[in-house]
């Protein structure tokens, strides 16, 4: 299996940068502010950077593993290189799985926003059709629609970061005081709790292939991330100057509600609007989530993509039908969230320390 | 291709419409004011002010009262549309006040409502009515002409001088969190008035029964936050009244040894104009220093006052604790609850006369 995309479906290295941020930034920003400031209280915006400069660290990871061998420009290339064809694939219809995981938990929870905040009594079923009807169509269109799907989603998104200037009139920066007030290991715990947020930036396994002069594409990537990065910062910071430590533990999503503050002349309740552009930002997100998990399925399986993604799309949609209440998809999230940080955490390091012993024997032998 | 496309298209039209539920304008009621009383037997009373709009192009809104007997908030409102043509939604709601008996029983529970239903706003104003919350109710749609709300602008105007900034969220900010306590604008009905009384002190989500009055409230305000509006009266002698006007006040705690022996000192800083002097000679001009020493030495008596009277009563709506908490590592809450009666608080009050107004 040869990995070699046509010049014409392969993308600027420059435009990494938006790829990053486009996976990264998903549902996880609308309330993650809560599970964090419950483990380190004041000092949860130092887990976020703490983890955001971890994941960067990780990525870099990511870059050596694709740069070193002749043929392993991704995750299929440099599992089969690794571990030959059967457990190779064994550890790729993992990935597939997650993958999909990630896919089902942005488009379940954003949907549990809707019913929430906008429509109680939405057809959920109905509105999960439309959106993967959505993505397909994005999907479809190949790898480079999709940047710029994520492009646009990030561009239309990016104003509503500006409605952190709206809640600073009822900030107290005090609460942020004191500076470290807590241990090293509610720190770490938090930072662990921080992870499904991050998740995303080890697509490049995948859609590395896809990037002209990939060398070049190291710099955005590490850009990209520390884009991220800082704008959950900035959002947990205002969190926690805007909502007192005791009163943040029970506000499930507090960037939302935090929105509910906007007041301008023309609309009251900006967080409708907010919910609503969000969309754009949510979007991307799955289309990624799947053409990562169709294109993987088709370099093991040898199906064409576009098949392969029509059985993802229903897996999907299957499973959110069985997520059907709020327990459910909170714990949906949990043990997403605890594998993803196995796979992030632990997984890419060993991948990458097994593959820095494997090349040593091999260039010993020659 | 082609046909799979326009079969797609076709699809997700006619998937639309999804089962969301329409509220159009004029088949809804809009509350705009509602007001809770204790009904006694755990029952509560709800009173509620609805717009109901009119047909034609220049007709004004019309307000209708409706009242309810039920356990809990929702109940009551479900209670309200058995009377009501249209159904009544919160979601413009501006104003909810409690009668003072129900206040003194907690408010948690009234309140709950308000956190959780993604409809209201958070810029929702709570206020406590002394006597009750039907009375300042039923009086609102009688009150004024154009479509507008009474109660919300005499809380909004009243925030710039002598009522503390509080609306949902800080009211929620205040009653969940450790170290301090809620204080909400206290209203009354006065003949065919409604008042602001002054401010109801808290403690916790139970309103103690007592309150600052509205005189004192730019007292509060000095002490609470910084501002710049408001205007306060310092009686010398019998009818010897002078009038300063705050240009800027700015106030900052400190706190040290917050976990052993803690000492507070509110550090308070106004810049001030004179708005109105008697009883002073009109051959020489008004002493600047003198008035400002005397100031300092009265005002600053009534601050330590307040804050003394927050002690005795246990709360703190100045916050002191949730600072403490801020600056001391290892903060110990319970220490300082256990001593917070007894901390020596001193206010240092530092008044400047920076104008007297285009009269010497």
């Amino acid at each position: 299996m040869e990995v070699k995309p046509n010049e014409t479906k392969q993308i600027s290295p420059f435009f990494v940068f938006f790829l990053m941020p486009g996976m990264q930034i998903g549902v996880g920003i609308l309330g993650f502010e809560r599970i964090i400031a419950k483990e380190a209280g004041q000092d949860a915006w130092i887990s976020v950077l703490i983890s955001g400069l971890i994941i960067n660290v990780l990525l870099w990871m990511c870059f050596k593993l694709l740069g070193r061998g002749p043929q392993t420009l991704d995750l299929v290339a440099i599992h089969k290189d690794l571990f030959g064809k059967w457990v190779g694939n064994a550890f790729n219809i993992l990935f597939i799985l997650y993958f999909i995981m990630i896919s089902i938990i942005l488009i379940r929870t954003y949907l549990e926003v809707i019913q929430v905040w906008m429509f109680p009594g939405v057809n959920v079923l109905m509105l999960i059709t439309i959106i993967l009807i959505l993505v397909y169509r994005f999907v479809e269109g190949g790898f480079r629609v999709i940047t710029g799907f994520c492009i646009i989603g990030l561009i239309i998104g990016s104003p509503l970061f500006l409605l952190n200037y709206f809640p600073l009139k009822y900030a107290h920066f005090e609460n942020l005081g004191p500076l470290l007030d807590h241990s090293f290991l509610e720190i770490m715990k938090a930072c662990k709790k921080m992870t499904l947020n991050y998740l995303g930036f080890e697509l490049i396994l995948i859609y590395y292939p896809f990037i002209k002069n990939r060398e070049k594409s190291q710099k955005w990537a590490h850009l990209g991330a520390l884009f991220t990065m800082v704008i959950y910062v900035v959002s947990i910071l205002v969190s926690l100057a805007y909502y007192h430590q005791d009163q943040l533990k029970d506000v499930i999503w507090a960037t939302l509600t935090l929105w509910k503050i906007v007041d301008l002349p023309f609309i009251e309740r900006f967080e409708y609007i907010g919910i609503s552009v969000w969309l754009f930002m949510v979007l991307p997100n799955v289309c990624l989530g799947v053409w990562a998990a169709s294109r993987t399925a088709k370099r093991v399986f040898g199906f064409r993509q576009k098949k392969m993604m029509v059985l993802i799309l229903i897996i999907i949609l299957v499973s959110c039908i069985f997520l059907d209440n709020r327990y459910r998809i909170d714990k949906f999230n949990t043990i997403s969230s605890q594998i993803g940080f196995y796979i992030v955490y632990l997984y890419l390091p060993l991948l990458f320390i097994w593959q820095s012993i494997v090349y040593k024997v091999r260039g010993h032998k020659s | 291709m082609k046909i799979k496309l326009l079969l797609i298209t076709l699809a997700s039209f006619l998937m639309t419409a999804c089962g969301v539920e329409k509220q159009i304008l004029e088949d809804i009621l809009i509350a705009e004011v509602v007001g809770y009383d204790d009904a006694g037997d755990k029952k509560i009373k709800g009173t509620v002010v609805v717009s109901v709009p009119q047909p034609g192009e220049e007709a004004d809104l019309g307000k209708e009262v409706y009242e309810a007997d039920s356990h809990d908030i929702k109940a009551a409102r479900q209670q309200e549309n058995a009377k009501t043509p249209y159904p009544i939604v919160g979601g413009r709601l501006t104003v909810t006040l409690y009668g003072e008996e129900l206040a003194s029983k907690g408010l948690n529970d009234y309140v709950d409502t308000y956190r959780r239903d993604p409809m209201v706003g958070r810029d929702l104003y709570l206020a406590v009515v002394h006597g009750k919350a039907e009375d300042v109710v039923k009086m609102e749609p009688k009150l004024i002409k154009t479509p507008g709300v009474q109660v919300k602008e005499l809380i909004e105007q009243n925030i710039r001088t002598n009522l503390p900034d509080v609306d949902l969220h800080r009211y929620l900010y205040a009653c969940h969190g450790n170290g301090i306590d809620p204080v909400l604008p206290l209203l009354e009905t006065t003949g065919n008035q409604i008042r602001v009384r002054g401010i109801a002190l808290f403690k916790k989500d139970r309103y103690i029964g007592k309150y600052i009055p509205y005189e004192e409230g730019f007292l509060y305000k000095v002490l609470s936050e910084n501002f710049k509006l408001g205007s306060y009266e310092i009686k010398w002698k019998e009818n010897d009244f002078t009038d300063i006007n705050n240009v800027e006040s700015r106030v900052h705690y400190h706190i040290s040894n917050a976990n052993q022996d803690p000492k507070v000192r509110i550090e308070v800083k106004m810049k001030a104009s004179l708005l109105e002097v008697q009883g002073y000679d009109l051959g020489k001009a008004v002493d600047l220093n003198k008035i400002e020493v005397r100031a300092e030495r009265v005002i600053g008596k009534k601050l330590n006052e307040m804050v003394t009277m927050f002690q005795e009563n246990h709360i703190d709506p100045l916050a002191l604790g949730d600072h403490a908490k801020s600056k001391t590592r290892n903060f110990d809450q319970k220490h300082w609850e256990e001593t917070y009666p007894d901390i020596p608080i001193e206010v240092d009050l530092d008044i400047e006369m920076i104008q007297t107004g285009i009269a010497e």
